[in-house]
């Protein structure tokens, strides 16, 4: 009887060790995100879509030409969004005004999903022939679906 | 000759009974054997698994093999888990990046976090 529970104790034990072991073995390379003085996502970036040295510095070179722009963009469509979310909720009927704030919205809309598109292809067209497909894929998934989640989680 | 023979033989085999003596009590007996057959088997079940549980399992032949057992469970449990938790990785980080370059997503969150 002692002998079988320390039996069992020691299996307990060796198969919990294992088992944190390699989990986190497994998970090693996905927890070391940043690299140096870059973003955790263009360093996540880098892993995913397999970037040497030379592509990932000229992604790095496009990413921060545009972030101004993207952040300019970011203040428009907020400030559209939030002059037709107020409009919406005072207006008891329609008006000529919301006519002219729904377009003021789908313009900025607009201009920021072209933007973001030339970036995208601008982006992939650094990366191999393979990776920049992925890449697009990924962003076409974000722009017509608003979620890439079906690229990287099949089963979902 | 032979026929006369077996003509006799027929006649002693006609003429022959067996009366064997009545056992006394002989199904209450049978039960009693059946009964105690059955205990004998129940109780062999239990006290052959306490014995292969208590004995034989912790001899080193039975422990080893079910050590090993236990390396392969952690290892494929780990490894399963792990690949459920890198593939949430990535698509966590993919919606990360997605979020840092499309400025409706931005706006999205910016308006989510003011609330």
């Amino acid at each position: 009887m002692k002998n079988f529970l320390a039996l069992l104790g020691l299996v307990a034990v060796v198969g919990a060790g294992t088992y944190f072991l390699c989990y986190h073995q497994a998970m090693a390379p996905a927890e070391g995100v940043t690299s140096e003085g870059t973003d955790a996502e263009l360093a996540w970036l880098q892993r995913e879509f397999a970037l040497e040295a030379k592509q990932y510095k000229r992604v790095v070179a496009l990413h921060r030409a545009y972030r101004p722009a993207c952040a300019d963009q970011c203040v428009r469509y907020t400030a559209a969004h939030r002059r037709l979310t107020e409009l919406l909720k005072r207006s008891a009927r329609w008006s000529p005004e919301m006519d002219a704030v729904f377009a003021e919205q789908a313009r900025v809309e607009s201009e920021c999903h072209a933007s973001m598109l030339k970036y995208a292809y601008d982006v992939a067209a650094c990366m191999s022939d393979e990776q920049g497909r992925r890449y697009l894929e990924m962003i076409k998934l974000q722009l017509l679906e608003g979620d890439p989640a079906g690229m990287f989680i099949s089963s979902r | 000759m032979k026929r006369d023979e077996d003509y006799k033989l027929k006649r002693a085999l006609a003429t022959w009974q067996v009366k064997p003596p009545p056992i006394p009590d002989f199904k209450a007996a049978v039960w009693r054997r059946i009964a105690a057959e059955e205990e004998r088997a129940a109780a062999g079940i239990s006290g052959t698994l306490r014995e292969w549980l208590f004995v034989q399992l912790p001899r080193p032949a039975y422990a080893t093999a079910l050590l090993a057992m236990a390396v392969t469970v952690g290892i494929f449990a780990a490894n399963a888990r792990a690949e459920h938790a890198r593939a949430q990785y990535r698509l966590d980080s993919a919606r990360q990046y997605l979020a840092s370059i499309d400025p409706i997503a931005m706006s999205a969150i910016a308006s989510r976090l003011s609330r």
